[in-house]
């Protein structure tokens, strides 16, 4: 207990609020509403740039937020970080971010259908980093089965960067049928009573939220709190439970525990309802005797919900609840005023003034400098290639675990129960039928550009939105919402506060410009070790309604003369790219020009318009054109299910003139797609692409030998390409 | 002879599996269980014996950070020699 | 037609049952929790897959232990059809209504993925409308799904037709490349001795319209008609 204290200033400004000296319980529980992880009090003033945006429904202040597809379905996202209970335990770590963000999602009474990940490890030869991503892996394929939840999709980064500081993010995604509403957190009705179901509380992870509130300056060793073990089996049952309750309107309002436990979720849901709560400790059900208050305050026991129903119906909640096999009990009342009174053992314990408290929650306005570090040398693009520098490079390439093949992992994820995965993960969006009878689908992707955001925050954030954006179009989905968790260092340090204030306002303004709702999302800073912070790295989560008829979301497969067209308003960058990241002595350049948004929603609204007319399209990914084309070859090749051996590939045929500047190949940019067609076509995308305004370059055709040729060399074989796609994560999970 | 590792979840911490088997156990009628553990168990045939302070040591420590998850887990380490 | 379809603690797949029994096939079905024990009136009971309690202790051991198994057993007594799929094949190993075992499969880890089975006996309601050597593509989605059983077993088992299906290439042969989980003789799933009670870790119900890849899995479900009908 003498642990759980509050900083000299923050006890300073919590004696203002009280008018006296705060007791040691009034502390702890200031200090579970405050810290950073609760309160995000370093960047609250900076996310308020969301909240002026767009069309979301559901409050800022709530669970999550959602966007309205055509038919009334409302679509629930949310992601959520879970770095540093990862890097401590990877295992129950990144089980319990899996649970945890599911649980933002059925709070809302919404039924989780999809969940995915966005990981960023070390390098494969550093240290803990193979054990952290494989049990990382493991944690969430356990979660994630079991709770029957589909894994549908997620990004792999590996760099040096985050050789000291996993990152583990974790993005949910729920639906509302039309006409269902969405559940609040806000705590309203005096009278009413507060139920609570799930796991019995235990001393788990109190120290938890603290922990993502500090950096890590010690050794995991002298870091070790109570880990929080996870229940996947008793998640199940308390979606099921909740999505009862809700279907049957006997949840007025539900919160689920997190960070800071019954701290958060109580008190927050009064502060929110601005209302007072009797509460019971006595009523809570508990896994072991002797737990003193302020433990079962702040126990971060996971699978907890609390609903404020009314007392005419506790029983029946009860009753459901007990259903389904889970602990519940009655732990409290809202009541009049502006406290929250606890009783212990039959006593009064405190009366907290949390509406004043959390009123008066600190905001930092940080100190922030630019610049962040200029990374790479400015230079002009290098000569044109000969056809064994090509290879060779696509080769480094694809076979690096952030580029290659993630079937190793994704294998592991149950990407189908639930019978709405069309199209599943592989390369770009998956694509999910909302109901298994009716036509609506939505796309969904993740992505993030931190090799950029080392050098422009503000132009990674526009790139990776407009990005996002286009490959959903090429999918045949118009983007409408996005989610975000923004990890970063340490915010003491300006020129990382500067990076993130740049992110945000990147993020804010491509949104913004491009009509997509901001709907939920998350901050995670102290990814910091003993003084090495991780590279700024905004992950979006990004939704789209799907356009097209279901029984074409899956892209038809290139074949042998199929013509591959570069269509475009401006050119990709080394700066940034994976290829620059490997190599930056040998393949930089001065970077981007700034995004134009106006350009790009022309690009959505054509590359739209190919879609529907079955143009089969390609958007470029991390390692730029090139390998995004080989990638997908590779791909259907392997979709013929056929063993290593049997590799049965079609080769491509680069069209020289393209290849003469490495930019065209392998710089990264938002600006372009690639569209393939049969020769007969060909005049027809031409004309239309011309009618649009954009430039046009003839790439290569397909061809029916598995090799890429540039010109009439051969730069590298598809067997060989193959083997570095598919070994690129060996090395972290075997 | 045989060294066996039991495995235990470490007392303090939430047992998911140990909660599900009491549930049953419960309703199958089976009284007077006050809390159920469940953990895993190791087995090594070695050659040789342990006299030797370091090898002793060598397998204590494996028990203790290779077999089970020190954050997560008790373990308790017995010998059996094998009958002469 | 009349369709049971079990929800245990954990259970994950019923509703993907559910929307194939009613909206594919056009069949009533009946949501049963496991503590349900009235069977009354059903032609098919099917435990779905999941992780029924988590898969604590062993998958399928806890909720062996359900009230709805007695029952279950009964119904399968008087000849009414059982299907277990993935954990519910778990399940019915462990409540002792099939012959065998099923371990961690041999990579350890969890596997999604569509493979190719081959139907290796027609003498089940399950396999009824297809035919002997006919080869499916259904998608498995399970971390212990190697089936065991001890050899002398496994011979009465092969003499009475009761290995229905097995992992093989698409072409049909047999090739351990082609055995996802390292399941002895590449078995996918059994039936008792009457035929009526079958268990088999596919999954049939995620291979049932087009939209999703494979309709194969009806050719499974279609049976039960074809086996009701010879009854009758």
């Amino acid at each position: 207990m003498d642990e759980v204290i509050l900083e000299e200033e923050e006890r300073a400004l919590l004696a203002s609020v009280l008018c006296r000296e705060p007791t040691t319980l009034e502390e702890a529980i200031t200090q579970g509403l405050w810290n950073e992880h609760c309160s995000y009090k370093s960047s609250k003033l900076l996310i308020e740039r969301f909240q002026a945006l767009g069309t979301r429904l559901g409050g800022i202040d709530e669970n999550a937020g959602g966007v309205r597809l055509k038919d009334g379905t409302v679509v629930v996202f949310k992601m959520e970080s879970h770095n540093h209970p990862s890097f401590i335990e990877p295992f129950q770590g990144a089980a319990t971010g899996v649970g945890g963000i599911l649980r933002d999602i059925f709070a809302m009474g919404a039924r989780p259908i999809a969940l995915l990940d966005a990981l960023f490890f070390g390098e494969p030869d550093f240290g803990r980093t193979p054990y952290l991503a494989s049990r990382v892996i493991d944690g969430i394929a356990w979660y994630g089965n079991c709770v029957g939840v589909p894994t549908v999709g997620g990004m792999f980064v590996s760099d040096v960067g985050y050789n000291a500081n996993c990152l583990v993010n974790a993005m949910a995604v729920g639906v509302l049928e039309p006409g269902q509403a969405m559940l609040s957190a806000k705590a309203r009705g005096v009278g009413n009573l507060i139920v609570y179901a799930g796991q019995k509380t235990g001393p788990d992870g109190i120290y938890g939220s603290r922990m993502a509130s500090k950096s890590f300056g010690v050794g995991v060793e002298q870091l070790r709190p109570q880990v929080q073990v996870g229940d996947p089996f008793k998640g199940k049952l308390l979606i099921e439970a909740t999505l009862s309750l809700a279907r049957r309107g006997l949840a007025l309002s539900c919160q689920d525990f997190g960070a800071s436990g019954l701290v958060s979720s109580v008190f927050e849901m009064a502060y929110k309802g601005n209302i007072g709560v009797r509460l019971n400790l006595d009523a809570i059900p508990l896994r072991m005797k002797g737990l003193q208050p302020w433990e079962i305050l702040l126990s971060e026991s996971q699978e907890r919900m609390v609903y404020v129903v009314l007392p005419e119906n506790a029983e029946e909640v009860l009753k459901v609840l007990q259903g389904y096999e889970l602990d519940a009990a009655v732990i409290g009342e809202l009541v009049q005023g502006e406290e929250i009174e606890v009783f212990y053992r039959g006593e009064p314990l405190i009366r907290f003034p949390h509406l004043r408290v959390l009123k008066a929650a600190p905001r930092l306005n940080r100190p922030m400098a630019p610049p962040f570090t200029k990374q790479g040398r400015a230079t002009g693009p290098i000569g044109s290639f000969s056809a064994e520098r090509l290879g060779t490079t696509l080769g480094r390439l694809i076979g690096h675990p952030g580029v290659g093949s993630k079937e190793d992992i994704y294998r592991q994820y149950d990407h189908e129960v639930g019978i709405r995965t069309l199209v599943p993960p592989s390369l770009g969006p998956s694509i999910l039928r909302v109901y298994p009878t009716r036509d609506t689908a939505i796309a969904v992707v993740v992505g993030s550009r931190p090799f950029l955001a080392v050098s422009d925050p503000r132009g990674a954030a526009h790139q990776l939105i407009a990005g996002l954006s286009l490959a959903l179009a090429s999918s045949g989905a118009t983007a409408i919402g996005m989610t975000n968790c923004l990890n970063f260092g340490t915010p003491e340090d300006p020129k990382i506060m500067y990076a993130l204030k740049e992110t945000i306002e990147g993020l804010a303004e491509a949104c913004e410009a491009l009509g997509i709702a901001v709907v939920s999302g998350n901050v995670s800073l102290y990814n910091t070790t003993e003084d090495a912070s991780i590279l700024p790295t905004a992950v979006v989560g990004m939704v789209g309604e799907v356009q097209i008829p279901l029984e074409e979301v899956g892209q038809k497969p290139l074949l042998p003369n199929d013509r591959l067209w570069v269509i475009e308003y401006g050119k990709p960058a080394l700066k940034g790219s994976q290829l620059n990241r490997l190599m930056p002595a040998e393949w930089a350049d001065e970077g981007l020009v700034s995004a134009d948004f106006k350009r790009h929603r022309d690009l959505l609204t054509l590359a739209t318009a190919l879609r529907a007319d079955s143009i089969r399209l390609i958007t470029p990914g991390g390692g730029g054109t090139l390998i995004s084309i080989v990638k997908r070859l590779l791909e259907q090749a392997k979709h013929a299910d056929r063993p290593l051996a049997l590799l049965d590939s079609h080769g491509i045929q680069l069209d020289p003139e393209f290849c003469s500047d490495p930019v065209n190949g392998f710089g990264e940019g938002c600006a372009r797609f690639v569209a393939a067609v049969e020769p007969s076509e060909e005049p027809r995308l031409l004309k239309q692409t011309g009618l649009s305004g954009f430039k046009s370059s003839y790439l290569g055709k397909v061809i029916s030998e598995p090799e890429v040729w540039l010109g009439q060399n051969t730069a590298a074989r598809m067997e060989d390409l193959f083997l570095k796609y598919t070994l690129s994560l060996r090395a972290f999970l075997e | 002879m045989k060294l066996f590792y039991n495995i235990t979840p470490k007392p303090d911490l939430h047992d998911p599996q140990g909660e599900a088997l009491q549930r049953i156990l419960d309703r199958i009628g089976v009284l007077g269980v006050s809390r159920v553990h469940v953990g895993k168990m190791v087995v090594l045939e070695i050659e040789g014996d342990l006299l030797e302070a370091e090898r002793k040591e060598r397998f204590e420590e494996l028990g203790k950070t290779f077999f089970s998850n020190p954050l997560l887990e008790d373990v308790e380490c017995r010998v059996e020699s094998e009958e002469p | 037609m009349k369709v049971g379809v079990v929800v245990f603690p954990g259970s994950n797949c019923d509703l993907d049952v559910v929307h194939v029994v009613q909206d594919v096939l056009g069949w009533s079905t009946r949501i049963l929790w496991h503590t349900e024990t009235n069977l009354v009136g059903l032609d098919l009971v099917v435990l779905p897959g999941g992780f029924s309690y988590g898969d604590y202790l062993r998958p399928g051991a806890l909720a062996s232990y359900s009230p709805i198994m007695a029952a279950i057993k009964d119904f399968a007594s008087k000849g009414g059809l059982v299907l277990g799929i993935c954990n519910g094949f778990q399940i019915l190993l462990e409540a002792g209504m099939l012959q065998g075992a099923l371990m961690q499969n041999r990579q350890i880890r969890f596997v999604c993925k569509p493979t190719w089975v081959r139907v290796d006996s027609t003498r089940s309601f399950l396999t009824a409308s297809a035919y002997k050597g006919q080869v499916l593509s259904l998608p498995i989605a399970h971390h212990s799904g190697s089936y065991y059983v001890t050899k002398e077993a496994l011979k009465g088992m092969n003499d009475s037709g009761r290995i229905l299906f097995r992992y093989v290439s698409p072409d049909g042969a047999q090739d351990d490349a082609f055995n996802p989980n390292g399941s002895i003789e590449a078995i996918a799933g059994v039936s008792n001795e009457e035929g009526n009670v079958v268990g088999l870790m596919p999954h049939p119900e995620r291979a049932a319209e087009r939209l999703l890849g494979s309709e194969d899995g009806l050719v499974l479900f279609r049976g039960v008609l074809s086996w009701i009908s010879q009854a009758s």
